[in-house]
């Protein structure tokens, strides 16, 4: 059993003077298993996969695969030693069919051209043998976020890979489809490939996993036997020291209806409903999570709000004043706030610098500037506030943006729109991929915000996160709210799952869709 | 000695700290690769010299050295920088937007011929016969490049062909008007009636061909850096170029933003053309596009779309072009050798892989990794 | 009027058309393949130029024409090939490697001439002899058309299209440049080097620009001068964008731009139609800059639908 079929030793890895993804990092995974890198987010596990399989070239270190030293130095020598990987933002061409993404880089030839009908044949007869159903023939862009993980397995094992790395795999599935991809991977390990799962989910761990390597900070904490360490422990290394207290959301008074959605449906550019008939009203003091499949209207909700979309039906009031007809900056200007989900296009200018970036939203108040021109002074010292208060690391409130890393840009982000808030603050998935101090400095923050009486609306595919600090959601299911759920506590994960699924509905119409 | 050698110690963690300025550095870096890419570029084009010339050294000579002979020589160079300033300032207000909008061309000759026109037209006293040509030609130019502007910000038309399309139909109607409409005949070529004195730009410096043009110019390029970093629509229109994602989302109105960089700088160049016209030439009788929007983009880039170092940029390529007419009037050799080394300098200044900061950091963090692990050798060593 | 009735009822008129149209075909075709690997090449225009004169140059040079063509070929491939290298290598902007390309290219091409002739506008070249189908040149009108006196590169244009279209449907290499155009990183982490497949591509395109100026050159005129090429390439760039991607409809559009350029030559020689030559040289650019315009907004109203639409069941 416990035969080594790779090892990575001493692996260092830095991205410039300061930025260290990876110091001296070893890490063994035996011929057969499911093995569990673990660690916070920014502790290193994505950069040392990246490495093994060559989108990433360390500064120092040795890799070996069944005793034999390789050097890898490009994804194709990966695979060609039997390496696969699942990155978690998929690595799909949208515009090309199942098939084509299958064979991509190996592809079948007859009599020198592309063989379409054996790449069909391909993707059928693999689908059948890992019981993976999936058309070869539609294209990625009309697949749900579970059939695209899918096809990224199956071009994996079109690859013959024997080692298959998955990043963060369960991020973007609801819980029953978890329970399904576990089955598929236990059918895998059966078949004698090797898996190493990228994740910070201390359940799934305990569930399918055969031993745990731990990072934190670009080190190597230890390797260990699942059965023989708790969760507790588990979390302990993790972080390093003890979990801080759960943040406990306090009750306040509901104030006055602050955002109130009536009615309201947009179609897709598919000519589907994208939002069908979306009803609710957020009052101040109250935080609503908005919970669902990604792609199920979210997106769509999220833009109407903030007057990113102007094309919809139905009537949105914030704060006593129809949205409809208000430009942007006019809905900003009411007190409504908005921290995008995509962070580094919507959320920060890259290309701008961090005073840019922290000021961008208050540029046109009055008190920052003096006729024409710009308070620059007042500005920066706005700026200084803000990256203090929010222990924003840094060198330079001139250095460009690009600079920090995810956690401190998104701190920034958060810094500029809840400070500017004054009545709705709409958060699109505040914490993702950002490292733990930064997720609990950006919790304290909305939930003092919400705390003073404002309205938060928060969308986030965490439902740890919504569980955490929300007391009501929303259930969304292709564009319908199929579930209002007023105490979360008493909503188990997996009525949840049903919800977003859309196998169960408040309103018994699921059981028959 | 003592002192010496700690005088050099102080002066070395100076020098380092300095250093470690991350903006200084990235500037020192900057300035390296420019003065690099303008080596290899000149290399290029001396070697290009070397294969036509009979006599490469005196046309190597004439084009280098050449601008400086005498303060009438630098004097075209000034003259030639003047153009180039406009169009530079305007490719900066463009580019910094977030566009490609290549009207800045067909601006000029806009700009240039109703400029003309109208100071042929209006007589006016003292110096309006002057700002009142010159407003209405940048008044015209912007009024024509609304058009792809506005068909930009609002679905999305393509500026860069749209906008190179109208400069070929402006070109065009230009070319019909003074060979059919506003032609003088008496000047035996397809031109408008001679410019009334009134309206000429004032030479500058004597025995030279600088004129008052190049301080308009200078004023220009200094309104411009304030108002893109000093101001709040500046900032809307970085915000925009850089990200409109990010500039929609905070609540700038990037359409507006878009459309306001564009017609600024096509003013600026439709001012250019003006002043052009106005310092240069007796008559407007231009038959092709004067090709000062193309350079307007090189100067630009080379001054790092910064409007402060423009005028620098400007003043090199003016020298350049200066040395290559000297070179052609006295040797063998062409002036077209000049665009070889402008497009070699705006690939490599543009470059984001030549000599790049992040190339220079990835070699400092390895420079890093080999230091610590020397001294953690060594540490191993102590310990056992 | 009655000689723009006339004109249409001209098979001369037609054979003009196709005559106008090819160097656009081979414009837009090379756009086209650029694009689809998700490059937006401005850079063709200065390729047709270094093609044309290279192919005056080397027809006078060798006294044959078919050599001429292929030195145009090849100067296109390299300019495709610096291009790359500008972009892919030195991650330089696109449009800035564009913009270089084509100071570069009309510089170089002016002092070529000048250093072998000592003039600086135009260089003499060997035309191509036009093929006479045999047969098939009887046909009353569709003959005169397509079968008189044809340059060989109006029939390649059309066979052109059938192999871009044949590139992206059945090669590897064609799927290989759709994945690396639409999705860079996705098709980096399966093995295929972007960069490779890019400048691949933008020889190809190269090439096809190749084609389009010695067309210029050889076929169109006997000889190179400065301004032949004359913003062809960037309406080889509109037919493309109005085109969307799809090789044949990217013809089409390409040969109605030529069509009315051909329209706007021949109506200088109505005498009765008293419109100046210069103001219907402006025809060609108006029209590219309408079907621009035209298309835009298409593709706008697709992209925001109404919200009022009631839902399309699939």
């Amino acid at each position: 059993m416990s035969t080594p079929i790779l090892r990575m030793q001493g692996i260092c890895k830095s991205y410039g003077p300061g930025i260290i993804a990876a110091d001296d990092v070893s890490f063994t995974v035996d011929a057969g298993e499911i093995h569990a890198l673990a660690g916070e987010n920014g502790a290193g596990k994505t950069t040392l996969m990246k490495i093994l399989f060559g989108m990433e070239r360390p500064q120092s270190g040795d890799i070996y695969i069944r005793d034999e030293r390789v050097l890898i130095t490009d994804p194709n020598i990966a695979m060609a030693h039997g390496i696969g990987m699942v990155h978690q933002h998929f690595m799909l061409v949208d515009d090309l069919t199942v098939a084509e993404n299958v064979i991509l880089g190996i592809e079948p030839k007859k009599h020198g051209l592309l063989d379409r009908e054996a790449a069909r044949a391909l993707v059928r007869s693999m689908a059948e043998q890992y019981d993976m159903s999936v058309d070869p023939d539609s294209f990625i862009r009309d697949l749900s976020v579970a059939t695209k993980q899918k096809v990224e397995i199956l071009k994996v094992l079109a690859r013959r890979a024997d080692i298959v790395i998955l990043d963060e795999p369960t991020a973007v599935l609801t819980p029953q489809e978890t329970k399904r991809f576990f089955e598929q991977l236990s059918a895998l390990r059966k078949a004698g490939r090797t898996i190493i799962i990228i994740t910070h989910k201390l359940s799934e761990i305990k569930t399918i996993c055969d031993r745990i390597t731990i990072m934190r900070k670009g080190r190597t904490v230890g390797t260990y036997d699942v059965a023989s360490i708790s969760e507790q422990e588990i979390s302990r290394r993790m972080i390093g020291g003890d979990p801080s207290p759960d943040l406990i959301p306090e009750p306040v008074d509901p104030g006055p209806v602050l955002l109130s959605v009536q009615n309201v449906s947009c179609i897709a550019p598919s000519g589907k409903f994208a939002l069908r008939d979306v009803h609710f009203d957020l009052r101040g003091g109250e935080m609503l999570g908005i919970v669902g499949v990604e792609g199920n209207g979210q997106r769509e909700l999220v833009d109407i709000l903030t007057g990113l979309r102007t094309a919809y039906d139905g009537t949105v009031i914030l704060a006593g004043t129809t949205l409809r007809g208000m430009s942007i900056a006019r809905i900003r200007h009411q007190g409504l706030s908005f921290v995008p989900e995509d962070r580094m296009t919507v959320g920060v200018n890259l290309d701008g610098s961090l005073l840019d970036n922290a000021t961008a939203a208050i540029r046109d108040d009055r008190s920052f500037n003096v006729g024409p021109f710009q308070a620059d002074r007042k500005l920066a010292a706005f700026a200084r506030r803000l990256v203090s208060r929010y222990e924003v690391q840094h060198d330079s409130l001139r250095e460009s943006i690009r600079h920090l890393s995810g956690g401190n840009m998104q701190k920034v982000v958060c810094g500029r729109e809840i400070g500017i808030c004054k009545t709705v603050l709409v958060a699109d998935q505040p914490t993702r991929g950002v490292d733990v101090g930064a997720v609990r400095t950006i919790h304290d923050q909305i939930e003092s915000l919400r705390r003073h009486g404002k309205a938060i609306l928060l969308i986030s595919s965490d439902l740890t996160e919504i569980r955490t600090l929300c007391r009501q959601a929303i259930v969304l299911h292709q564009g319908e709210i199929v579930a209002r759920i007023d105490d979360l506590a008493g909503c188990s994960e997996e009525e949840l799952g049903l919800y977003m699924l859309g196998l169960k509905r408040q309103d018994g119409r699921g059981a028959t869709s | 000695m003592k002192r010496l050698s700690a005088f050099l110690t102080l002066l070395r963690s100076r020098v380092k700290d300095l250093l470690s300025s991350p903006r200084l550095l990235s500037a020192i870096i900057e300035g390296g690769r420019m003065l690099i890419a303008i080596l290899i570029a000149y290399l290029v084009a001396f070697m290009v010299i070397g294969i036509v010339s009979d006599d490469p050294a005196m046309a190597i000579r004439w084009f280098v050295l050449g601008p400086f002979s005498s303060a009438t020589e630098f004097g075209e160079v000034l003259k030639n920088a003047t153009p180039l300033l406009f169009a530079g300032i305007a490719a900066c207000l463009i580019i910094r937007g977030g566009n490609f909008n290549m009207f800045t061309e067909g601006a000029f000759y806009a700009g240039g011929l109703v400029t003309a026109l109208v100071a042929i037209g209006f007589e006016g006293p003292g110096f309006l016969a002057i700002v009142v040509p010159l407003a209405a030609g940048t008044l015209a130019a912007m009024l024509i490049g609304y058009i792809p502007a506005k068909l930009k910000a609002k679905y999305e038309v393509n500026e860069f062909v749209s906008s190179i399309m109208f400069n070929f139909i402006v070109m065009w109607i230009g070319i019909w008007l003074i060979s059919n409409v506003v032609i003088d005949i008496t000047s035996g070529d397809n031109a408008t009636a001679p410019i009334p004195d009134a309206s000429r730009l004032r030479i500058l410096i004597e025995n030279t061909n600088v004129t008052t043009g190049l301080l308009i110019a200078l004023v220009i390029a200094i309104i411009a850096y304030l108002y893109m970093f000093k101001t709040r629509f500046g900032f809307r229109l970085r915000m925009t170029g850089d990200n409109r994602a990010f500039a929609r989302g905070v609540g700038i109105d990037v359409a507006r933003a878009g459309i306001s960089s564009q017609l600024l700088g096509i003013g600026v160049a439709g001012l250019g053309g003006g002043v052009e016209i106005l310092a240069n030439y007796h008559r407007f009788n231009w038959k092709t596009l004067p090709g000062f929007g193309f350079d307007g983009f090189m100067v630009a880039i080379i001054a790092k779309n910064r409007p402060l170092l423009v005028p620098l940029a400007a003043l090199f390529i003016g020298y350049l072009r200066s040395g290559a007419d000297l070179m052609a009037f006295n040797s063998d050799v062409a002036q077209e050798v000049v665009q070889i080394i402008q497009g070699l300098i705006l690939i490599l200044v543009a470059s984001e892989a030549f000599f790049s900061s992040a190339w220079f950091r990835g070699l400092l963090a390895k420079r890093m990794f080999r230091r610590k692990r020397f001294a953690s050798a060594t540490e191993v060593d102590r310990h056992a | 009027m009655r000689e723009f009735f006339q004109l249409f009822a001209t098979p001369g008129f037609y054979a003009m058309i196709l005559q106008l149209s090819t160097p656009l075909v081979f414009a837009a075709l090379a756009a086209l393949v650029s694009n689809k690997a998700g490059v937006l090449n401005i850079g063709i225009e200065g390729a047709m130029v270094s093609a044309a004169l290279s192919a005056a140059l080397l027809s006078t040079l060798t006294g044959s024409a078919a050599l001429g063509v292929l030195a145009g070929v090849l100067a296109g491939i390299l300019m495709g090939l610096f291009f790359a290298l500008c972009a892919v290598r030195l991650r330089t902007n696109h449009i800035l490697v564009g913009i270089a390309t084509n100071i570069l290219a009309s510089g170089v091409a002016v002092f070529i001439i000048y250093a072998v002739t000592g003039n600086k506008s135009d260089y003499p070249g060997i035309a191509m002899t036009p093929w006479n189908v045999p047969i098939l040149k009887e046909l009353p009108f569709i003959g005169e058309i397509l079968f008189q006196n044809a340059n060989p590169l109006i029939y390649l244009a059309v066979i052109a299209v059938i192999a871009v279209r044949f590139l992206f449907r059945r090669t590897v290499l064609g799927v290989r440049i759709l994945a690396v155009g639409k999705n860079e990183v996705a098709a980096a982490s399966v093995g295929i080097s972007p960069a490779r497949v890019k400048t691949i591509a933008l020889m190809i395109a190269g090439g096809l620009a190749g084609f389009g100026g010695a067309y210029l050159s050889l076929g169109y005129m006997s000889g190179f001068n400065t301004g032949m090429v004359a913003g062809r390439g960037f309406i080889g760039i509109a037919a493309e964008a109005i085109g969307a991607g799809h090789p044949v409809a990217t013809a089409l559009f390409a040969v109605l731009f030529g069509a009315v350029n051909a329209f706007s030559l021949a109506a200088q020689t109505f005498p009765s139609f008293a419109i100046p030559y210069e103001l219907l040289n402006t025809l060609p650019y108006l029209t590219t800059t309408i079907g621009l315009v035209i298309y835009s907004v298409l593709r706008y109203r697709k992209a925001h639908p109404s919200p009022t639409h009631k839902e399309i069941k699939p």
